[in-house]
């Protein structure tokens, strides 16, 4: 019964991805529609939706009382010592992401069908997002390594079909490209993590590997390390941290909605969530967890610097993201997997609010991205108006919106963790404010002011259909209340039990937790001040300028000094090109191409394959068709054998 | 003795459905065209062919059915029938089902060919069930005489059916070579047997090994004879599965047999003679003593087999003969993983494993040849088969799926039975050969891919000929039922695997 509940939780999806597949397919190569957009997205949207509720059952019915549902459907391979099974666990940590994931699926999915409405190869786009949704599913319940990589890749490569989906548009379709061998690098990385763990654990089952790592560890102080740190690589690919978060922000080439779904609220916090699946390893591997606190913290002030000075909706949203995920791994590098996911979730209802109301807005400006041409907009858009402006509260930290709960505590546990650091805090706040501050930037210039626009597109703005605004608005009541399943024990008084802390502390302290310095209360009160405070300045600053924009924005171009520095996200990508790419491409057309692959491998090659031609010729001499000759190989071989009987004994 | 004819089901309802398609064709008047060299289907002919396709291919089925349901419950354990002769039940279930599934997906086959052609149709699939039922006893037999009995039976229709189609000389070349030939191993194989006989005064395989394990080791004399009875007998039998230099009559007859006959060859007739060759040399049973000697024989002849296979394959025009040299290849795989001498049931279960998956692979590669039975001419070079993918997207993915798998390429079947090989080979130690077997697994790569890239990116110089749409069902049942098996295994093998051991159980 619970075995079939969680076949059928991963199963579904996949199932509306295979036959949406195969009539985009016959679709395309027929001419003529077996089923059209409509009920694609109606197929698609059910899929999700049923594994949504079935989830909604494991967790709350079949679990209640219970601490994990496990599964195994098929023993995969074993050899040797190696033993692959095919298995599936809900703990109450995959409990979590389960239901963010597949809730969040449902309603995007829903929205999606109001959105790629008119798109010629719709029926191919809800297969990608059902088969993604499948994937997800993997890399979440998966409890071998390795069917969590099938899920990792598996991700990673619906990223990358979705991200090019418009693919005759060559821009898009380097984005995507872009996106899966930046991904690839950090896959690299996990590889190698799953190499060394194999080498050392000798088993691949993630409990077991958290259990080793807890009770015997046998591995060296140094390997522990590198393995945890190995792992991290593969999560700054997936997750978009420094050095592999560039794929980000070009990802958003994709359709609006898979932003919101993949390169917002779910795929690219997986690295968030594998970081916390593998905690017994991490709490015994405090180098590498430090090095996840810093590029953490890097990343977050990093991108939120960058976001100030974009003025694309969509980039503004994308560095957004990877600023966010930032505020993610410094939580989780501080020991606080908790709080990691607590932010996971409640960024996942706010951010994906946001995505689809940019979707919203760009839908209504007819493609129009670049907030310098909006402004204006809460008039003719309200309820996108609304719903965006409690998913920028949220992100912002402003109580009681969900983003202040889990923003302000992870700020106190890098404040006060073993494993936190002052430094960090002092990075992390900062970029709290600038978060507060480019998104009422983007607030201000998208909703308030004059319509900067042209007549035309004046002429066009509306309101979107229900089926994009009730995602909207659920999105957006979550980004309220969301938050308030976490409430602090010093918010509350106790009086309101931390649901949320209840519920996943025991899957994610199994194996040691990381003790808290002890401060007075007073500390605690005043940091949260202060924490709210600080969105409060950014909110006022970004209001002051931007509210109500008098003359023309300038033209990026003209820039100088820092914005131009910002404008042009500190060159990474042109840094990355010189350093990296254009070498590589030197020494793959140059080097490798021109002298190691044509002259020496293709040389070698066809040389060897042409020098054993010639063997193979003379082999095949001895076929003479005479049966004479057959016989006598037959005697010679008997006789060989023969000889060497006499030669043993 | 308790002989429950349950155990035997499978022979029994055989033996009734060649009794069938005999008496159904007698009661026609005889078809003396037949007998000269006219090529010429007449109306009689065609029908007659027809009811002998269909009384044989549903037969076939029916008896597949019944030893799957009524077999089953032997399936549990295994017993000895008639004095030690045969062993039933158990594991051995599972390879009864393996050869009943080979012959039935040559059938299917064979109804594009029967249909078509001026033989005698009930004659065609007469042979091929005896040939059958000989694989059936083979596999089963415990006794070295009976091993005999069930190889001739196996075999001698088999020398027939390649020959059916007389008036062509190069069938009837290819015929007598095999006989032959086959006479040659057959003496061999009865020499290796008298000699074990002499030495030990029993033929009954287990009592056989029990006594040689049981030899001193100081008498020398006594190992020597024994040794070389041992050898005889592996010589007898690397014949049939076609080790170098006991291979050369395979590219001759394989290209000259009709393509259905040559793929029941390649996979049943082979994995058979494997079954024997586990059973006598890889078992727990056999002495230590000779190790030495069988490590090495297996060692240098599986790889003499492979380099020879793989490289010869690579200049072949002719298709069917280069899949002869890459079915030589695959048995020097198979015969490669016993050369550890192990005795492990590992390294049984591999071979097995291999044997299995390679039924599927080998009948979807000759499938595909059926399949193109152009109108004027079989689809037998590579030139028959340029730039066919534009024409029959199908058949070109199914024949680059058995290309896949016979390459050893992931996800197929053929990976994984590749990965157990070599497995047994590491864990024995057996680095060097497990390094020169890779190294040609790439060769072979070469001609298994290039018939991809005919397929796919060559154009054809003329356009490509229309097919014979006659009886495309039944192939398209055999393609269809092999590619998923090919795939699904290659992703989820352990079914299989279980299976392959519990086979292997039997042999050991």
């Amino acid at each position: 019964m619970e075995s079939s509940l969680i076949l059928l939780i991963i199963i579904l999806p996949l199932i509306g991805a295979f036959l949406n597949g195969t009539v985009a397919a016959t679709n395309a190569y027929r001419k003529k529609e077996i089923w059209g957009e409509k009920f694609a997205g109606i197929l698609a949207f059910s899929a999700v939706g049923s594994s949504f509720l079935l989830s909604l059952y494991a967790v709350f019915v079949k679990m209640s009382g219970i601490d994990s549902l496990s599964f195994t459907p098929y023993e995969w391979l074993s050899v040797g010592g190696l033993q692959l099974n095919l298995s599936f666990v809900i703990d109450h940590l995959s409990a979590v992401m389960l239901l963010v994931v597949t809730g969040v699926s449902s309603v995007i999915h829903f929205y999606s069908i109001g959105y790629i409405h008119g798109d010629e190869s719709s029926v191919r786009y809800f297969s990608y997002l059902n088969l993604f949704v499948f994937a997800m599913l993997l890399l979440i319940l998966g409890d071998s390594m390795p069917v969590m990589f099938v899920g990792w890749e598996g991700v990673g490569l619906c990223s990358y079909l979705l991200i090019g989906f418009w693919y005759k548009e060559e821009e898009k379709a380097i984005a995507g490209k872009k996106a899966f061998i930046v991904n690839r690098i950090g896959d690299f990385g996990f590889l190698l993590g799953m190499f060394l763990i194999f080498a050392n654990v000798g088993s691949l089952t993630i409990s077991e590997v958290n259990e080793f790592f807890h009770h015997n560890n046998s591995m060296t102080f140094f390997w522990t390390n590198v393995a945890g740190i190995c792992l991290f690589i593969g999560a700054t690919g997936k997750s978009a941290q420094i050095p592999l978060y560039v794929w980000l922000p070009d990802a958003m080439a994709g359709p609006t909605p898979v932003s919101a779904l993949i390169h917002a609220a779910t795929m690219v916090t997986a690295g968030v969530y594998m970081l916390c699946r593998f905690h017994g390893l991490y709490l015994a591997a405090p180098v590498a967890l430090n090095v996840v606190l810093w590029i953490g913290a890097l990343t977050a002030i990093f991108s939120a610097t960058i976001a100030i000075y974009q003025n694309d909706i969509k980039k503004v949203l994308a560095y957004s993201t990877v600023s966010q995920l930032g505020f993610m791994f410094m939580a989780a590098g501080a020991g606080a997997f908790v709080i990691a996911i607590f932010h996971l979730m409640t960024h996942a209802f706010f951010k994906a609010c946001l995505f689809l109301g940019s979707g919203s807005v760009i839908h209504a400006m007819g493609g129009e991205q670049d907030i310098r041409f909006m402004g204006g907009l809460k008039k003719y858009m309200p309820t996108t108006y609304i719903t965006f402006l409690l998913a920028t509260l949220a992100i912002a930290g402003i109580p009681p919106f969900a983003g202040f709960f889990s923003k302000d505590e992870i700020l106190w546990n890098v404040f006060a963790s073993d494993h936190g650091s002052k430094i960090v805090w002092a990075i992390g706040a900062i970029a709290a404010l600038c978060t507060a501050f480019y998104m009422f930037r983007l607030v201000y210039l998208t909703f308030f002011g004059k319509f900067r626009g042209t007549p035309e597109q004046e002429h066009h703005l509306h309101e979107s259909p229900s089926t994009m605004t009730a995602p909207l608005i659920i999105l957006g009541v979550l980004s309220l209340i969301g938050g308030w399943i976490g409430i602090p024990k010093l918010l509350s008084g106790g009086l309101i039990p931390n649901f949320f802390h209840h519920y996943l502390e025991p899957a994610v302290s199994k194996y040691g937790h990381v003790e808290l310095h002890h401060y007075s209360h007073s500390v605690e009160y005043s940091l949260m001040i202060l924490s709210v405070v600080i969105a409060v300045i950014g909110w006022f600053t970004a209001s002051r300028l931007f509210r109500e924009v008098k003359k023309e924005l300038p033209d990026p171009a003209r820039y100088s000094g820092i914005p131009k520095l910002l404008w042009n996200k500190y060159f990474v990508d042109e840094i990355y090109d010189k350093l990296i790419v254009n070498p590589i491409k030197f020494l793959a057309t140059k080097v490798f191409l021109n002298i190691s692959d044509k002259k020496l491998i293709d040389g070698a090659a066809n040389g060897s394959a042409r020098g054993w031609r010639q063997v193979s010729q003379v082999f095949s001499y001895l076929q003479t068709g005479n049966i004479q000759a057959y016989g006598i190989y037959i005697i010679f071989g008997a006789a060989l054998a023969v000889a060497l009987a006499f030669y043993i004994y | 003795m308790n002989f429950d004819p349950i155990f035997l089901i499978g022979e029994f309802s055989l033996v009734a459905l060649i009794v069938i398609l005999t008496l159904v064709d007698a009661m026609r008047k005889p078809v003396f065209a037949l007998l000269g060299s006219s090529a010429e289907i007449t109306p009689d002919i065609e029908s007659r062919n027809r009811q002998a396709t269909w009384i044989a291919g549903i037969g076939l089925v029916i008896v597949a059915a019944v030893y799957f349901i009524f077999g089953k419950a032997t399936s549990g354990e295994s017993v000895s029938l008639l004095h030690d002769s045969l062993r039933a039940g158990g594991g051995v279930y599972i390879g009864k089902l393996a050869i009943i599934g080979a012959g039935i997906l040559t059938i299917l086959l064979s109804a594009r060919y029967t249909m078509a052609q001026s033989i005698p149709a009930a004659d065609y699939y007469l042979l091929l069930c005896f040939s059958l039922l000989g694989a059936l006893t083979l596999i089963a037999a415990e006794n070295f005489l009976m091993i005999f009995l069930s190889l001739e039976m196996m075999s001698i229709p088999i020398y027939a059916l390649v020959g059916l189609k007389r008036y062509n000389s190069r069938v009837g070349e290819s015929a007598i070579k095999y006989l032959l030939l086959g006479g040659l191993s057959s003496a061999f194989l009865l020499l290796g047997i008298s000699f074990i006989y002499g030495m030990t005064g029993t033929l009954v395989v287990n009592d056989v090994l029990t006594h040689l394990s049981q030899v001193s080791q100081t008498v020398s004399s006594e190992m020597l004879l024994m040794g070389l009875g041992l050898v005889f007998i592996f010589v007898g039998l690397a014949f049939k599965v076609s080790l170098v230099p006991f291979h050369a009559w395979t590219p001759d007859v394989y290209e000259g047999a009709a393509t259905p006959v040559t793929s029941f060859m390649s996979v049943a007739v082979k994995l058979a003679a494997f079954a024997v060759i586990l059973k006598i040399f890889a078992g727990s049973l056999l002495f230590p003593a000779f190790d030495p000697l069988f490590s090495r024989l297996f060692a240098f002849f599986a790889l003499l087999t492979i380099i020879y296979g793989n490289s010869v394959a690579i200049v072949q025009k002719n298709v069917k003969r280069m899949l002869a040299y890459s079915s030589i290849a695959h048995a020097g795989y198979m015969a490669l993983a016993l050369a550890p001498m192990g005795h492990n049931i590992e390294a049984v279960q591999a071979v097995l494993f291999y044997g299995i998956g390679y039924i599927a692979m080998n009948m979807l590669a000759f499938g595909v040849l059926v399949y193109l039975t152009y109108r004027d001419k079989y689809c037998e070079t590579l030139e028959d088969l340029t730039g066919i993918a534009r024409k029959y997207p199908g058949a070109a993915a199914v024949m680059s799926v058995a290309m896949f798998s016979l390459g050893g390429l992931p996800p197929a079947v053929g990976f994984v039975g590749k990965v157990q090989i070599f497995l047994q080979l590491i864990n024995g130690k057996f680095y060097a050969t497990a390094v020169i077997a890779l190294l040609f697994s790439m060769v072979a790569l070469y001609f298994y891919i290039n018939v991809i890239v005919v397929m796919y990116m060559k154009e054809p110089e003329a356009e490509v000929a229309n097919i014979d749409k006659k009886s495309m069902l039944p192939v398209w049942l055999t393609l269809g039922f092999s590619t998923l098996f090919i795939l699904i295994l290659g992703i989820l093998p352990s079914p299989l695997m279980e299976w392959s051991l519990e086979w292997a159980k039997m042999l050991f």
